[in-house]
């Protein structure tokens, strides 16, 4: 080895790259090395060998002793995935009942014993926990192992680095662009969470096999130097990609990541970063990133190598990386320039508040330049706003759009007013460009089939939406009424594409045009009705009552005499005044409708049976279920169930829901997997219709028990719901509180209630206040919280509960006897059984009153009158209600159930109490079979376990 | 002067500056320590030999009366003992070697040197000559390994006894086993 090599500089750089993991070593020699070679090779040498040989690093270096051990917590380890300076990662299998859960398990270095740090870490899970997004890589449990070791669970992302994938895939700047917008998305979320990455790099940020998007780590970098800090070591970020703020120990903010994405992004975009580091010391790249100009895109792309390319490690001329981006060098210089420039630009400001405001701004005009709308990034002028127009005007006619439109999505209807389009235009040149048209729509649809253009059907369909609205929005501005039409249908294709956003955009447009141009018209009216419909899909109920409640009155206005389309009005109104917790005004509604449907359409059609089922919803009329029920069942052609159709698919998922709301949960299973399957194979994964047949299969799997199955469902639903629906959507919160649900029936308590706990603020907030269903959440917080014993808080919970159920007035609900009857459970805890007792008994009225004997909230509240018989000496009368609950629950539950298996463990109670030793044994056996679901640690699966081993006295 | 109180007394003179204390206190060091590194290395079953941390720590435990020490004292003889320590399981990795056994184990990882010693003497040797010339090159990391490897010492009780900041030590322990572990691979 040359002995002119500089030691210091080797050891420095030797250091450095220990701090980094293995993965991102290469990274560093490439960028400090350029141009010593025999540095490289010094330092690469040691880096070789620091581990491994004669003199291993000692015990407090590696986690475990450096020996893997076979568990962790609850975890089987399989293998180590690698390790770096915050750790090491492993490779490990959560086992529960019935599943298995594979997770990337991070232990860190650092050890610690100090209480407050161990507190702020487990503060800092809770609120990890709560990002959920399918962006980003779950957090999934943490803790601390055996040997003082703080660690996590993530979920465990197979694929590539972001890099990695693109380069590997010679992906384009457009798709480059959308992939990086998804992770501007995932990082948006978690800022509004209020966590910060803070080492957002390419070896964080993976892409799947299914080419989404995923970042790890978020939210542990600031626990790391939460831990490093107890070891007196200065905290790491990887400099390349750290904000100046950063590297000047300035405050950290939600804009730190944006720089950091900047970052990614012109490297995604030129293959090279911003800033040549080359040989610097640590200082002088602070310096670099502090004050120097960052390059632009469109220059990196035509520079000689100097920086990084990513894959092989190796420096890449600008040939081969333009060429990696499907391009020329001097094309892909063009394609930047300008806009592509300007957003890198204005995300790598030096000064915070001169960046985007958020990831969310970023991803906008990421979306904004692909779709060639004005940036938000360029000031408005309006020579730019000139120049935009005229380039859109290129290329393609509006009709030929309109028709590939048509062509991709499948409708007729829209290639006849193609047509018309044209015939009211120029009928002497319809021939003529209907010919040329096709040419040209033939070149388009061959040209978006290629595989490299175009990934799945749905991007194929999206990309010719997006290029057939934007020339819609460019060239029919001079006839507002055609214009208004198109934005109708294409709204209505986005809807039924599940592409919520856009449909409402365009929806708004119609709206607006109309408005503008033909108020008080029956098209004025579809326009609001449509974008009703949409706001009621996005979940923003007050903005869908107010749109429908316009479109009605418009109607009616206009309209000589009522017909089905102010039916369906009336009813999609009744649903959402129904959200809005106004059950007796949506009854009334749901009526009227009721009567229009039944004149014009008769008794039988499928319309009526929806209406209907909204009725029996708002008004827990059994009977009302019954009628929908036959309706759907006769509506659904049963020899058609074997290939899917929507109609079907509807009648299908209603019909389940209805038996699932009348607790029939094993007959609607199948109805809900059919249904499911039917719209999986009709719409895809990612469509609202599709979220809601898994919620309703998923909430029935939960009242089955079939835990691992449920798991899993939700857990793809929440994703799907967030990416597709939205955080503030109905539909969201009710997946988060079905898995609060589980967790909570799972003995996960504290994720129970920190799930549930976002949901209360979401509804309180979607609500603007009280809400029947915030009520109903506070009231499952409460009973979380007397399972995992916390009984003081439980009650404050159901008073708060009780309190905004008499806020809201009127008939106080379900909710009201759910309340009392935690009220009853928490002061039978407390030894108050005369209270505990009229709690009770009130609670059953109240239930009583609204619901079936069988039902489920009946029963608990008899379980709760059991309890008190059972504290009050009564064994024989709480044996006869346990062996009633018993029977109803075995009915509708099917072996083994937790439900069933508490009732039996009361039932061994009060056996026992009652001198039956030998069939008190008995039924607790029962039990435990009953509980097998349940995780071995949960309290009531060990109370009974307990019951057994304790030898009864005599 | 073998009881503690003597050892504790010479501690405290090399501490008030009494050069020769040290050369009264190695050899009290080194045969304690030989007596129970011998009892350790002489176990039947070697999974469960105490390691050089435990040994050291021990020596002390049974050298030194602790309310009377200072952290002067006790850097004193950390720093004696990690000497102590490197020649009793070079000396016994010698006899290892001529006994020409110790052969059949090398997939075994062998963090603790004491183990080192009973299965892979010949390594122990090379490193002992490899730790030589890296002294020539850089005492202090010569030492630091002493420390750290035959000794079982953390890096704050190698900082104390060595009179650096653990900053350093870590980073001088750093390269000091890359370089070695690249000595000796060759």
């Amino acid at each position: 080895m040359g002995n002119r090599v500089d030691m210091r500089r080797v050891e420095d750089l030797f250091l450095e790259a220990l701090e980094l993991p293995p993965t991102d070593r290469r990274a560093l020699l490439d960028e400090r090395c350029v141009g010593a070679p025999a540095i490289r090779q010094e330092v690469e040498s040691l880096l070789d060998s620091h581990d491994a040989g004669v003199v291993p690093p000692m015990e407090e270096e590696r986690p475990f002793g450096g020996y893997l051990p076979e568990r962790i917590a609850d975890y089987r380890v399989v293998r180590p995935l690698g390790s770096g300076g915050m750790g090491t990662v492993l490779l490990a299998i959560r086992e529960g009942p019935g599943f298995e859960q594979t997770v990337a398990l991070k232990v860190l270095r650092g050890s610690f014993v100090d209480p407050l740090l161990a507190h702020k870490l487990e503060e800092e899970r809770r609120i990890l926990a709560l990002l959920e997004h399918p962006g980003i890589a779950r957090l999934i449990d943490g803790g601390v192992t055996g040997d003082g070791h703080p660690y996590y669970a993530m979920e465990y992302v197979q694929g590539e680095d972001i890099l990695t994938y693109c380069d590997l895939r010679h992906l384009d700047i457009r798709e480059r662009l959308r992939l990086f917008a998804e992770v501007c998305d995932a990082v948006h979320h978690a800022h509004q969470q209020l966590v910060v990455h803070r080492d957002l790099k390419p070896s964080n940020i993976m892409v799947t096999e299914q080419g989404r998007p995923k970042l790890l780590d978020f939210g542990i970098a600031k626990n790391l130097d939460a831990v490093s800090a107890s070891e007196q070591t200065a905290s790491w970020v990887t400099p390349a990609y750290a904000s100046p703020e950063q590297v000047a120990g300035g405050i950290l903010s939600t804009r730190s990541d944006v720089y950091s994405l900047g970052i990614l992004l012109c490297e995604l975009l030129t293959g090279a970063r911003p800033y040549d580091t080359t040989g610097s010391t640590p200082l002088e790249i602070g310096r670099i990133i502090t004050q120097v100009p960052p390059a632009r895109p469109s220059d990196l792309v035509l520079r000689e190598a100097s920086t990084r390319e990513t894959d092989g490690g190796t420096s890449a001329t600008p040939t081969e990386t333009a060429r990696r981006r499907g391009a020329t060098p001097q094309r892909l210089a063009k394609r930047l320039r300008g806009e592509g420039d300007l957003i890198v630009l204005k995300a790598l400001a030096k000064e915070p508040e001169r960046r985007y405001d958020s990831a969310a701004a970023l991803a906008d005009d990421i979306r904004r330049y692909l779709r060639g709308a004005p940036l938000l990034a360029r000031a408005d002028s309006r020579v730019y706003r000139i120049r935009k127009l005229v380039q859109r005007h290129q290329a393609l006619t509006v009709a030929m759009v309109l028709l590939a439109v048509a062509l991709a999505a499948g409708t007729a209807g829209i290639v006849w007013q193609a047509r018309e389009a044209i015939a009211e235009r120029d009928r002497a040149e319809e021939e003529a460009s209907r010919a040329r048209l096709v040419t040209a729509l033939m070149t388009d649809i061959f040209r978006l089939g290629d595989p490299l253009q175009a990934r799945g059907d749905t991007i194929g369909v999206r990309r010719i939406l997006e290029e057939g609205t934007s020339r819609v929005e460019a060239t029919l501005a001079d006839d507002p009424a055609l214009q208004a039409s198109l934005f109708l249908e294409l709204g209505r294709i986005n809807r039924n594409l599940g592409i919520l956003d856009e449909a409402e955009r365009l929806g708004r447009l119609a709206a607006t045009l109309r408005e503008a141009h033909e108020p008080g018209s029956l098209s004025q009216a579809d326009a609001m009705g449509f974008l009703g419909l949409v706001l009621r899909d996005r979940g923003r109920t007050p903005e869908a009552v107010d749109e429908l409640e316009r479109a009605v009155q418009l109607r009616e206005e206009v309209l000589p005499a009522p017909d089905t389309t102010l039916a369906t009005l009336l009813a999609n109104l009744g649903w959402e005044v129904r959200s809005q917790g106004e059950h007796e005004r949506a009854g009334a509604l749901f009526r009227r409708a009721l009567e229009l449907q039944r004149t014009l359409l008769g008794e039988d059609h499928p319309d009526v049976a929806t209406t209907l089922l909204g009725l029996a919803a708002s008004s827990h009329d059994a009977g009302n279920f019954d009628e929908a029920e036959a309706i759907f069942l006769n509506a659904l052609d049963l020899g058609a169930l074997d290939r899917p159709d929507p109609v079907a698919a509807t009648a299908l998922v209603n019909v389940g829901m209805v038996r699932r709301l009348q607790e029939r949960y094993r007959e609607a299973e199948p109805l809900l997997r059919n249904g499911l399957a039917m719209r999986l194979a009709l719409f895809g994964p990612e469509h609202p219709g599709t979220i809601e047949a898994r919620e309703q299969l998923g909430a029935d799997l939960l009242a089955l028990g079939r835990y691992a199955e449920a798991d899993r469902l939700i857990t793809d639903n929440l994703e799907s719901a967030i990416r597709v629906l939205g955080e503030g959507h109905e539909s969201t919160r009710s997946v988060r509180e079905a898995l609060a649900t589980l967790d909570g029936d799972l003995g996960r308590f504290d994720l129970a209630l920190a799930r549930m706990d976002s949901v209360i603020i979401a509804k309180t907030e979607a609500h603007g206040g009280d809400h029947p269903g915030t009520v109903h959440s506070l009231n499952f917080t409460g009973e979380v919280l007397l399972a995992a014993n916390r009984p003081e808080e439980a009650e404050g919970r159901f008073r708060e509960a009780l309190a905004m159920g008499a806020r809201l007035g009127g008939n106080e609900g379900t909710y009201g006897a759910l309340s009392r009857n935690g009220l009853a459970l928490t002061a039978l805890r407390a030894g108050r059984v005369a209270e505990a007792d009229s709690l009770a008994a009130l609670a059953l009225a109240l239930a009583r009153d609204q619901l079936r004997p069988d039902h489920r909230y009946v029963l608990d509240i008899r379980r709760t009158q059991a309890r008190i018989l059972l504290a009050e000496g009564g064994a024989a009368e709480a044996r006869r209600t346990l062996d009633e609950i018993l029977e109803a629950e075995r009915r509708v539950r099917p072996s083994p159930h937790p439900r069933i298996g508490e009732t039996l463990a009361l039932l061994g109670d009060a056996l026992e109490a009652a001198g039956d030793v030998e069939g008190a044994r008995r039924t607790r056996e029962e039990a435990r079979d009953e509980l097998t679901s349940l995780p071995p640690d949960h309290p009531q699966r060990r109370g009974v376990e307990e019951a057994l081993r304790t030898p009864t006295p005599d | 002067m073998s009881d503690p109180e003597d050892i504790t007394q010479a501690l405290i003179n090399l501490s008030g500056g009494d050069p020769e204390a040290l050369d009264r206190l190695l050899p009290v060091v080194y045969d304690n320590l030989r007596g129970l590194a011998r009892r350790e290395l002489s176990r039947e079953r070697p999974d469960h030999t105490l390691n050089a941390t435990a040994l050291v720590h021990e020596a002390y435990l049974r050298l030194v009366q602790l309310d009377r020490i200072t952290w002067e004292g006790r850097a004193h003889f950390f720093g004696a003992a990690a000497q102590a320590m490197r020649r009793i399981l070079i000396s016994y990795a010698r006899m290892k070697k001529a006994e020409k056994r110790g052969a059949g184990a090398e997939h075994v990882p062998l963090h603790d040197v004491v183990a080192a010693a009973r299965q892979r003497p010949q390594e122990l040797l090379a490193l002992d000559e490899a730790l030589e010339r890296l002294a020539e090159i850089d005492e202090r990391r010569a030492r630091i390994v002493e420390c750290r490897y035959f000794a079982g010492m953390s890096i704050e009780e190698t900082a104390e006894t060595i009179g650096v900041s653990p900053a350093t030590v870590k980073r001088d322990w750093l390269l000091a086993r890359a370089w070695l572990n690249r000595e000796l691979q060759a």
